[in-house]
């Protein structure tokens, strides 16, 4: 993994890194219910977020250390928990989404490793295009029905008891 | 060997995968939100739970 910055964990768990220009963003994996009626995988769930410590448009400085500290931290999630399943949405609220998910397929293409898979998933509906990944191991014990799911095949909601 | 990926698009938030990622992305903004005004302790009591990955 290239260069990254030094990330420490508050008291709440919010993980935290400044970079050398002084901006000071933030990253959370929030444990997520989505597969309720499959309480295994369910267990197995987190949502993967990040942003910087301001309000208005993001910091446009290119800062590739920003970039490789996200991803080694996705990563190090993947490692701890091996049986882990990344969710993570880019902010639909604004008309960067996109640019927002090109960006992070583009890190995670870069500093990717060929034991995982990324599933990535792109809701439209009347207001908004969703972008969302789904990172887990290639070998991961529930790999086919998280495919099936997200390909709309299988339904966890229902389909799982 | 690469890393595998693969992209499914899915039209309108009724299927279930849908529903989650707009669920998720709801979550996304009440927790940023919160974060950046100072506000971690009320997610807390509002049930959001975060892992505590070793770093």
């Amino acid at each position: 993994m290239s260069e990254t910055y030094p990330v420490m964990r508050d008291e709440n768990n919010i993980l935290h890194f400044t970079t050398q220009s002084g901006i000071a963003y933030f990253a959370t994996f929030l444990s997520s219910s989505h597969f309720s009626a499959f309480p295994a995988l369910d267990s197995l769930l987190y949502e993967f977020s990040f942003d910087f410590m301001g309000t208005g448009n993001p910091p446009v400085r290119h800062d590739p250390k920003v970039g490789n500290t996200v991803v080694a931290l996705a990563f190090r999630f993947l490692k701890q928990f091996p049986d882990g399943v990344l969710m993570f949405v880019c902010d639909p609220t604004d008309a960067r989404n996109r640019q927002r998910k090109i960006l992070f397929s583009k890190w995670f293409r870069t500093h990717g490793q060929a034991e995982f898979e990324k599933l990535d998933v792109k809701v439209v509906d009347e207001s908004h295009h969703y972008y969302a990944s789904l990172i887990f191991r290639q070998n991961h014990p529930y790999a086919a029905e998280i495919v099936a799911a997200v390909e709309g095949t299988r339904d966890l909601y229902q389909s799982f008891k | 060997m690469k890393t595998k990926s693969k992209t499914v698009k899915i039209t309108g938030s009724g299927k279930a995968v849908a529903k989650a990622v707009v669920q998720a992305a709801e979550n996304k903004k009440v927790v940023n939100n919160a974060i950046k005004a100072g506000k971690t302790a009320e997610l807390k009591e509002k049930g959001y739970r975060f892992l505590a990955l070793d770093v």
